[in-house]
């Protein structure tokens, strides 16, 4: 109202100020924003090849990498969720029904196997996200109860027993346990997922429409974007990712455990945080940011087993980390 | 009379713009004082300072023979200055009695118990005094606004107010809501309450105000006896101001309609409304708070769903179900919340820019980041943007700019019908030119608009036609030629103002 009045003095002026002062800001964020897990990551790197003379060894950072496959693969389809504004607590139920569904079809040809496994996971998202954008269930209490579902689905196929691979062992063994040029191939499928989830997410419009949704679902929506399809396709790429994980999972053991899932979800949910995605709305974030920040917990958990630190203190150390990581990324949107 | 608030030569500025200049205003013991101007008078700066909101930069207040010093709503509140707000306060979920004397319970001996039985019978009083009968028990949500309105009017007593300020308080009340109000206002004055009442509602005031102040441009103009006013003559205190000259006069408007709403009607919000909006032509769309401006605005643009009622474009009949359609057929809504509904706060400038038209530079969803570039910058430079670079976040530019930003979405989807929604609203004087000439750079580029706006003058220099509204009706559409501040504001008050087709005259 008072800001019409016609005879102030310096308004102009005031106005160009703004995107001065702003520049400055910007550009130490953008940098914490862009380089601070990278520097955590040779922090913690530098800090091991100190304190363990076994961290900085090719042989263990190959088998840190393959061990945070699976979580990695979890968390790179937890970002496009958390990205969007969701979040995704089914990931851990839909990885051992998924586990259990591969386990179960292992007679199928090895290609179908892998379609099939994708194309489960993928239904519990497109179930998730239509419960989310038509029901108009809040994404924590879908995904929670889907979550559930896909346990109860693994006891139910597996009859609470573990399933074991007969079938397709030879494939089986090769893709969990296999390397190609000296890198192990599950290392090679994480980081491949990850850089198609990457291209998708940086390359094409339902990438930037993710993260539009994730930054300001009301104001994306009134910009013409179709929400719904989008939030929907947020959950399906998670199912998708689990699918893939799945697989290896059971590639990794050769047998389809039915509880292979428990506890992981938090851990996916911590590497996409720990990776620099804000949680809880803001559409800033990335999958190879995810993929850091899988490195740095799998690097983290490491360490520690070389120093022979107290599980149980590990997982104190873990929930500080957590914490640590969405403190600064909400000092930052500040 | 005795005089129970005198306050003289307020004044109020924020950062260089006077808000208040050298106000006066006095109220009697006993009297419904009403406080009118138009919107950006001051009225709510000067209720502001009166209740401690805001301090004053100068002047006196002196209230019930002392001069008031209190600094914070709250001491205000305890000298006996309390206000209703056009807002509800009340906590829905907890009951009558708890939400009446919230912060002030009566306590058993040990405190920190309340006296249950002491509160609902101190509740009961003050809902006697009132005189309506409400059950003390009866959780908040399950009153009807109306019942809620009083239970905010027996918070304030409940606090021994003498002075109660309500602002806007029908404007979501039914008629029997509204008359029993009156009611009560007639009551607190008998027991010698002053109160100030704050309305757009011309017919109200005549009905149950004692005397007049009327504020413009932030200052103090005159008070008169209700009785000797008439809605004329009230209207012409309001104005009084030259008239701008209309930046758009003079260009041509195609005798053609691109869009045709027929009798367009959704709940109780909107009722048969219907208008045409011409090839080239800026259609200003003027009315009250809750008169149903923006919500037209939003089922025409498939937010909200339709009742009943037809939109034509171009002698076409469309269904517009969501801003997906509407997009698709060619409209544009520049949105009155920036925030909520324009930006996308953290993500990049050049990408909010070209947001809406992303699948416009993309083949098979795969973008072509040179192309996306190119328009972001092309818009940033012809909107004159002031950016670090496209790769600024929107939220750290001023308001101004983040404005034509979201301008520049729609723009960049080369729309046929732009909706501006308070197209200026938070921008500093510098940018509200530009964004005014912008506006009628595109009506030259051959654009349609349909702009909202709730200052006068805004409508009055750009509009070509002005559709006014009034409680969810058209009640006028004027030409250029009957463009004046007076008819505008007779038919914002829902003055019959010209026989139009589908129109109604609403008041008597």
């Amino acid at each position: 109202m008072a800001s019409d009045n016609p005879k102030v003095p310096n308004s102009e002026a005031v106005g160009s100020q703004n995107p001065v002062k702003a520049r400055r800001q910007v550009d130490v964020v953008g940098f914490v924003r862009k380089y601070g897990m990278v520097l955590a990551l040779v922090i913690l790197v530098v800090l091991g090849s100190f304190l363990s003379e076994a961290f900085l060894t090719p042989r263990n950072l190959l088998n840190v990498a393959r061990q945070v496959s699976v979580i990695g693969l979890l968390a790179a389809g937890e970002t496009f969720v958390i990205l969007a504004g969701g979040i995704d607590l089914s990931v851990g139920g839909v990885l051992s029904a998924s586990a259990i569904f591969a386990a179960y079809n292992q007679n199928l040809p090895f290609p179908m196997l892998v379609l099939s496994t994708v194309l489960f996971g993928m239904l519990f998202g497109l179930t998730t996200g239509t419960l989310v954008s038509r029901a108009g269930i809040t994404p924590f209490i879908a995904t929670l109860g889907m979550g559930t579902i896909g346990e109860g689905v693994a006891m139910l196929l597996s009859e609470g027993q573990p399933i074991f691979i007969e079938n397709n062992a030879s494939i089986f063994t090769t893709l969990g346990n296999g390397t190609f040029a000296f890198i192990p191939i599950p290392v090679i499928v994480l980081v491949g997922s990850i850089l198609i989830g990457q291209l998708f997410l940086s390359g094409t419009t339902g990438g930037v429409y993710l993260k539009a949704l994730g930054g300001n679902e009301e104001a994306t929506f009134w910009s013409g974007i179709n929400t719904r399809k989008y939030r929907t396709l947020s959950f399906i790429l998670s199912g998708a990712f689990v699918g893939v994980a799945a697989i290896l999972a059971v590639a990794r053991t050769s047998v389809g455990d039915p509880v292979v899932g428990q506890g992981t979800t938090l851990d996916a949910i911590s590497a996409v945080v720990i990776g620099g995605t804000y949680l809880g709305g803001g559409g800033v974030g990335s999958v190879v940011g995810t993929l850091l920040g899988a490195f740095i917990m799998g690097s983290i958990n490491n360490l520690f087993n070389l120093l022979n630190v107290n599980a149980y203190w590990q997982m104190v150390a873990k929930g500080v980390i957590i914490i640590s990581a969405v403190y600064i990324g909400t000092r930052k949107k500040r | 009379m005795d005089t129970l608030l005198k306050a003289t030569g307020i004044s109020k500025s924020f950062g260089g713009i006077q808000a208040l200049d050298r106000v006066n205003f006095e109220v009697a013991k006993g009297e419904v004082h009403a406080v009118v101007g138009e919107n950006g008078a001051g009225k709510s700066t000067l209720m502001k300072i009166l209740t401690g909101v805001y301090q004053r930069d100068e002047g006196q207040i002196w209230f019930d023979g002392a001069e008031l010093s209190a600094k914070s709503p709250s001491q205000c509140r305890r000298s006996g200055i309390g206000i209703v707000f056009q807002e509800p306060t009340l906590i829905r979920s907890l009951d009558v009695k708890t939400n009446i004397f919230l912060g002030n319970y009566p306590y058993r001996k040990v405190p920190g118990f309340v006296n249950w039985q002491k509160l609902r019978e101190d509740t009961c009083s003050v809902l006697e005094e009132l005189g309506v009968t409400i059950d003390p028990d009866t959780i908040v949500s399950d009153l009807t606004f109306g019942k809620r309105q009083m239970i905010e009017i027996a918070k304030v007593i409940a606090h021994r107010a003498k002075l109660i300020i309500l602002d806007e308080p029908t404007s979501a009340l039914s008629d029997e809501e509204k008359d029993c109000l009156f009611g009560v206002i007639a009551r607190l004055k008998e027991r010698g309450t002053s109160i100030i009442y704050i309305s757009h509602r011309l017919p109200e005031i005549f009905e149950i105000t004692d005397r007049v102040t009327v504020m413009r441009d932030g200052r103090y103009i005159g008070t008169e006896s209700t009785a000797n006013l008439n809605a004329d003559s009230l209207i012409k205190m309001m104005v009084g101001k030259a008239l701008e000259a209309n930046l758009h006069r003079g260009s041509v408007v195609a005798d053609e309609d691109i869009l045709k709403v027929k009798g367009l009607g959704r709940g109780k919000v909107l009722s048969d409304i219907s208008f045409n909006l011409r090839k080239g032509e800026i259609l200003g769309v003027f009315g009250l708070v809750g008169s149903g401006r923006t919500e037209m605005a939003r089922a025409l643009f498939g937010i909200d769903k339709i009742d009943c009622g037809e939109i034509w474009l171009d002698d076409k009949k469309v269904a517009i179900r969501s801003p997906v359609e509407a997009v698709a057929l060619g409209l544009g809504f520049v949105p009155e919340s920036r925030k909520e509904h324009g930006i996308i706060p953290l993500m990049a400038s050049g990408m909010n820019i070209t947001l809406s038209a992303l699948g416009k530079c993309s083949a098979a969803s795969v973008v072509n980041w040179n192309s996306q570039d190119g328009i972001a910058r092309g818009f940033i430079k012809k909107m004159g943007i002031k950016v670090s670079s496209p790769k600024q976040a929107v939220v750290n530019l001023s308001g101004g700019n983040q404005q034509k930003v979201v301008v520049s979405k729609w723009l960049a989807n080369n729309p046929r019908i732009l909706i501006l929604d308070e197209p200026t609203r938070g921008v500093d004087v510098g940018a509200k030119a530009e964004i005014h000439n912008l506006i009628v750079q595109l009506i030259k580029e051959g654009l349609s608009v349909i702009m909202i706006s709730s200052e006068m003058e805004e409508i009055m220099r750009l509009a070509d036609r002005v559709l006014v509204l009034y409680e969810g009706r058209v009640s006028g559409v004027l030409d250029l030629e009957e463009l004046n501040e007076e008819n505008l504001l007779k038919s914002i008050h829902g003055h019959f103002w010209r026989p139009d087709q589908n129109t109604k005259g609403v008041m008597e």
